[in-house]
């Protein structure tokens, strides 16, 4: 017997990601995506007639008219908390695209409003998905490196295009955009909270005339004393292999462990394209991301990645902002 | 749901019985070893177990016969299976005589049952992945493929391992993995030729052969047994306007170094080669999928690795019959 279908819709296509996870939703046979929800027309009209969905401009109304069981947000940072309060307010289930808002104010408003309806806001970080770092986590959790006392990281990056680059839309550059994966896999591992984040941010470093950081160098520190460093920046040129990485090396009292989330990838150079790309063949952690949301929907919750979890990582890439500004360490919480 | 049953219950039945397992469908309820203490193992396992092949096939009657057996085994295993009406998942190499191999396939095909080999690097994701890349042009037409493939000596307690009559040595256990991927990417082979190092002091078996093949393109394997020589792969293919390129050691996703000298590599993918090989293998039987692998193509590999064997032996250039 095939189980009930789930209907979902998707909240906005600004951000690139909502084409993987639409993507992912569309081949389970067990979800129907019913519904997209863009203000921008042309991009969210082309979306739904790719998914065979109804479109519309108004993401109250269309979740009033189609009751979809869950809702991805995939708008512009600034736009989260306005989705997801109407996701909320129609007691449909979220995914929010990271980060989870470009304001603690707006992210703490968010987890409320789901809070009172009784639906889970879960957030999205596939980096948790990916087979390698969850088998870090295994790695470190059960011992094998001792007690682990710090860890070198990188998110590196392209410099991505639109409204990536207004900050009025994104909350900032490539400090906002890059830090949360990272940090949110730290806490994950670690089981611990940032206490202390100091940051040297580079605005138009890597990219003249852009007016927006796009460098970042995070020094974080953990409670009971594990630190951290996580370099953010876009500092992919377009003819690097790949779009970028995540790489992790940890250091505990009993060994060490380098982690590359990427690495698995097939070296391909083609005279054709004129450059050598690396093509990924490791597991889809998309897939694996919209899998597990969809599991805990069917069982009612809880949130596979819970919106504290989304809210901790944004501070402390805001934090890293206010660091950069008064030139020292800032405590946490902000 | 097909029932399964298995010829042998060794190191690697063990291996695929974890593989089903995580491969979610059907999983094998019976098995056949000569050895009481491993049918007891077996049955340990919640499977029944049986003294011989013929035993099982007559009284269990399973759908499928997995194959785990020492490669000198195959063939009479394979052949009994056929004939009682069974599907057969058979380890590789299929066997080690190629006109055998070629009469198995052979006799797959007039029974109508399935004959499917564990040529594993087909379903390896970076494999596949170089595979689609080449077949998407993306190098342009093939040249010079090289291969590379080392790891520990199997241990001793598989004594059979270390007899070149009833395993094949480096070539036909090892090597062929390669083989079977550089026939699947470059066609049909024209000539072998190899050496040979081995040292039964020390187990190491080492060879290095060349294909050239029908459509003008080459190939090279280089295959190593030794101890504590660790496990490394590449595969790299290089065409007329591109050049394709994995490795297992260059690039790890993940590598531990415990300060008390051990050190590990690792690239965890959600689910094993293994278990997507018998997946399919299962899809195939239970649902009339496409094989990714046919028995005639098996045949060929043990081919090419028993014409590359025999260069090595007898240091001529040895034409392969295709």
């Amino acid at each position: 017997m095939s189980p009930l279908k789930l209907k979902a819709v998707m909240a906005s296509f600004a951000h690139p990601h909502a084409n993987s996870y639409a993507n992912c939703l569309a081949r389970r046979e067990d979800v129907s995506v019913c519904g997209v929800y863009d203000d921008d027309a042309q991009r969210g009209s082309a979306a739904a007639k790719k998914l065979g969905a109804a479109y519309d401009d108004n993401l109250p109304e269309l979740l009033d008219r189609l009751k979809p069981d869950f809702a991805v947000i995939c708008s512009e940072n600034a736009a989260h908390r306005r989705d997801a309060e109407a996701c909320a307010a129609a007691g449909v289930h979220a995914l929010c695209e990271k980060p989870i808002a470009h304001t603690l104010e707006d992210a703490r408003a968010m987890m409320a409003a789901f809070e009172r309806a009784g639906r889970i806001l879960s957030v999205a970080f596939p980096v948790r998905y990916s087979p390698p770092v969850a088998r870090l986590r295994e790695k470190v959790m059960g011992g094998e490196i001792g007690l682990p006392m710090a860890a070198s990281c990188t998110n590196h990056g392209r410099m991505p295009p639109g409204w990536f680059l207004d900050a009025s839309m994104s909350g900032g550059g490539a400090v906002i955009d890059h830090t949360v994966h990272v940090a949110d896999v730290l806490r994950w591992i670690l089981a611990a909270d940032a206490v202390e984040v100091f940051a040297e941010v580079g605005n138009s470093l890597l990219h003249p005339g852009l007016g927006l950081d796009d460098a970042g160098l995070l020094s974080v520190k953990f409670e009971g004393g594990f630190f951290a460093t996580i370099d953010t920046s876009w500092s992919r040129p377009k003819s690097f292999p790949t779009w970028g990485d995540v790489t992790i090396n940890i250091f505990g009292d009993a060994g060490a462990i380098e982690l590359d989330a990427f690495a698995q990838n097939a070296l391909c150079s083609d005279d054709r394209a004129g450059m050598t790309v690396w093509k990924g063949w490791g597991d889809n952690m998309d897939a694996l991301l919209i899998d597990d949301f969809v599991r805990a929907v069917r069982c009612g919750g809880p949130a596979p990645v819970p919106a504290i979890d989304g809210l901790k990582a944004l501070e402390i890439a805001l934090a890293a902002y206010e660091s950069a500004r008064r030139v020292a360490p800032v405590a946490l919480p902000l | 749901m097909a029932t399964i049953g298995f010829a042998g219950y060794g190191f690697m039945a063990r291996v695929r019985r974890d593989a089903y397992a995580a491969a979610g469908g059907s999983r094998p309820s019976f098995a056949a070893d000569t050895d009481p203490a491993r049918r007891a193992e077996a049955e340990a396992a919640g499977m029944k177990a049986f003294a011989s092949i013929e035993d099982m096939l007559e009284r269990a009657r399973p759908d499928v016969v997995d194959v785990c057996l020492p490669t000198h085994l195959h063939a009479p295993a394979v052949r009994a299976s056929l004939e009682a009406g069974a599907h057969v998942f058979c380890e590789k190499p299929l066997c080690a005589n190629p006109a055998e191999a070629r009469a198995l396939a052979a006799l797959a095909a007039s029974r109508g049952r399935l004959l499917l080999v564990g040529h594993i690097l087909r379903f390896f994701p970076d494999y596949r992945t170089l595979l689609n890349s080449y077949r998407n042009g993306d190098v342009g037409a093939p040249g010079v493929a090289r291969a590379r493939r080392l790891t520990n000596r199997p241990p001793e307690s598989r004594a059979w391992y270390c007899d070149d009559a009833l395993c094949g040595g480096v070539i036909l256990d090892l090597m062929i993995h390669d083989i079977d991927f550089a026939l699947l990417a470059l066609g049909a082979p024209e000539r072998a030729f190899a050496r040979r190092a081995c040292d039964p002091a020390s187990g190491l078996d080492f060879a290095l052969a060349t294909l050239r093949f029908k459509s003008g393109a080459m190939a090279h394997f280089e295959a190593c047994w030794a101890a504590n020589i660790g496990f490394r792969y590449e595969f790299e293919l290089a065409g007329d306007r591109g050049l394709l390129h994995i490795d297992s050691a260059s690039k790890p996703a993940l590598k531990t170094s415990l300060y008390d000298g051990c050190s590990r590599l690792e690239n965890p993918t959600s689910k094993s080669p293994m278990a997507l090989q018998l997946e399919h293998f299962l899809d195939c039987v239970e649902n009339g999928a496409e094989p990714l692998i046919n028995a005639d193509e098996a045949a060929l590999a043990v081919a090419a690795a028993d014409a590359i064997a025999r260069s090595a032996r007898e240091g001529k250039v040895v034409a392969i019959e295709t």
